[in-house]
């Protein structure tokens, strides 16, 4: 078990050094400037994306994933190397002495991670139990990971888990595998738990600068810490890790719309927006919404100059989508759960009428469960009318926008659905509200304590 | 003043969740921890419940890169599943690298389940079975 935990821990800190090397090829971490370590608590998760998309699309065509995944890492060091050569002096780095407030995030950050490290023993113990992860997400994974060659057509006849699902957490588990030297449904359970802890870090490392720190230690801890979050993330279904990408890339997203002038949160949304498409089919709903609430919240004073960078973040957001949507018509890949083109049918809405109820009442009832979610639904709530208050109107906006096109899209997928309600939902209903709960709650901190005024005025 | 009342939820969500999930977790591990890697590897069958010795007898005779088809007869199993599904869905994940076909066709190893592989009137090349059960490993013999 330690030696496969040991190769486990390897790859992770391979994800963090190429996330490293991203940063630093995109110019974003420097190491001659202190002042741009502190994006480094990203980079774990955005290694992730960077290894992980391009070994996930390869997978396609039959590319052992630890093939594609080497490449894109070494290629990206080789850019960070080609940028910055050798560094021969790192600029001295000044820690500041911390104010009470510091203090009392990291005091509330502790907790948060002394939960997960207690956590992480039942992670590496817990076996496949949960239907969809042996059926539907271990299959893939093994699949991709024992025979590559044959996986793509295997994956596509549908026998293998659900064919229109994309191939991200397959191909991260895949890498896993991989580096523990054999397949093994639960200690696979650590890279789950390491996506928790790198969601605590990039979340510090993306709003560090825009919000206060209690703020934003309260949110991540309040994340993290809720039963279902950990419950969820102990199963192994693809549900918690969408919301975790979802939730960084929309708070890169709100933290850009209130201070433009950092490119690299914009990248960070592209990255983490993008992963979360290519977790799980809800995803594309979530980003679209996303890039929706980015182009809107751009309107007044300068749209000219805000627009363009936020188009060219949704035109590549696009791009990390679209080989999979293009894979998915090519091999006529798609869900028996519904048919999209229903959603713009009035007909056909409003013959299923009956319908839209059940689906509003478990949403609102899965949201509002508070022994297993705390009160995040709540504080969300609490957030977006302080944002109004306060008149912080772009993050503000693109919060409200966000939520509201993503839960409108969950209710209409739930509406067209093909399946009762009475399994479809009740199966489903808590797990797909994950991404709208972290999400939300990775917003709060730009609503209740921003420290950038200038939301105020543009 | 929402500002206050958003953090307070916050603050109060961590305090009630932390507990909570502590024994949650510890539940969870206490739950799992004294299981063997061979219980581990089986849960998701055994917790069904399937006979996972009979996966372990057509694991032992299927090779990486064989397509198998399982001949079964479909029954009542459960009251979310039925007896045919149950048995491919395990299969699926236990029997990798070996791959379930699309259909007869396309397989070179007939895996039966309380059937007579005799029925598919298929030549075979080889062939085992567990015991006196109906429960066959049997390669097919396409002629070259």
């Amino acid at each position: 078990m330690a030696v496969e935990l040991a190769g486990l821990a390897v790859a992770n800190v391979a994800y963090f050094v190429v996330g490293v090397a991203a940063f630093v090829a995109g110019g974003w971490v420097s190491p001659a400037r202190s002042v741009t370590w502190r994006r480094v608590g990203a980079a774990y998760m955005f290694g992730i994306v960077v290894v992980v998309v391009p070994a996930s699309y390869l997978a396609l065509f039959g590319v052992p994933v630890g093939v594609g995944a080497a490449v894109a890492g070494l290629a990206t060091i080789a850019l960070a190397a080609r940028r910055v050569g050798l560094p021969r002096q790192l600029a001295r780095a000044r820690l500041p002495r911390p104010s009470a407030e510091q203090l009392a995030a990291l005091a509330v950050t502790g907790v948060a991670l002394v939960v997960l490290g207690y956590a992480f023993r039942a992670f590496v113990v817990r076996p496949l139990v949960d239907f969809d992860a042996w059926a539907i997400w271990a299959p893939k994974a093994r699949l991709v990971y024992q025979d590559p060659g044959a996986a793509p057509a295997a994956i596509r006849s549908g026998l293998y888990g659900q064919s229109p699902y994309p191939l991200a957490l397959p191909t991260l588990q895949a890498l896993g595998f991989g580096s523990m030297g054999r397949f093994d449904g639960a200690l696979i359970g650590a890279q789950f738990a390491a996506l928790a802890f790198g969601f605590v870090a990039a979340l510090w490392a993306l709003l560090e600068r825009r919000a206060r720190p209690l703020a934003i230690s309260l949110c991540a801890a309040a994340i993290v810490v809720a039963p279902q979050f950990l419950f969820q993330l102990l199963t192994h279904y693809a549900d918690v890790p969408l919301g975790l990408f979802i939730g960084l890339g929309v708070a890169a997203a709100a933290a850009w719309t209130v201070s433009p002038d950092d490119g690299w949160l914009l990248a960070c949304a592209v990255a983490f927006i993008g992963m979360g498409a290519l977790t799980k089919s809800e995803g594309t709903l979530f980003a679209v919404a996303a890039a929706i609430a980015l182009l809107a919240t751009q309107v007044g004073p300068a749209w000219r100059t805000r627009l363009r960078p936020a188009l060219v973040a949704v035109g590549a957001i696009a791009l990390i989508l679209l080989p999979w949507q293009i894979y998915c018509a090519a091999y006529h890949l798609k869900t028996s759960d519904y048919n999209l083109s229903d959603a713009v049918s009035l007909g056909y809405l409003r013959e299923h009428s009956d319908r839209l109820g059940p689906v509003l009442r478990e949403l609102g009832k899965q949201l509002t469960v508070t022994h297993q979610w705390g009160y995040l639904v709540f504080a969300v709530a609490a957030g977006v009318f302080t944002g109004a208050l306060a008149r912080r109107w772009r993050a503000t906006a693109f919060a409200v926008v966000w939520l509201a096109l993503a839960f409108a899209g969950l209710v209409l997928i739930y509406w067209i659905s093909t399946l009762p309600t009475s399994s479809n939902l009740t199966n489903s209903s808590f797990r797909t509200i994950v991404s709208l709960l972290v999400g939300g709650t990775a917003l709060l901190p730009l609503l209740i304590a921003p420290t950038d005024p200038k939301d105020r005025t543009r | 003043m929402f500002a206050l009342v958003a953090a307070g939820l916050l603050i109060w969500s961590v305090v009630r969740d932390v507990p909570h999930s502590w024994s949650l977790m510890r539940r969870e591990h206490d739950d799992y921890a004294n299981y063997t890697s061979l219980e581990r590897a089986q849960s998701y069958g055994a917790a069904l419940p399937l006979p996972m010795n009979l996966f372990d007898f057509y694991r032992e005779y299927l090779r990486s890169g064989d397509r198998y088809f399982i001949q079964i007869q479909n029954g009542a199993f459960g009251h979310f599943i039925d007896k045919e599904t149950a048995v491919r869905s395990v299969a699926r994940l236990y029997l990798l690298p070996a791959i379930e076909a699309p259909d007869l066709a396309h397989a070179n190893v007939v895996l039966s389940w309380d059937m007579d592989p005799g029925s598919l009137h298929l030549k075979y090349s080889q062939q085992e079975r567990l015991g006196l059960q109906l429960i066959f490993v049997s390669r097919i013999d396409r002629g070259g």
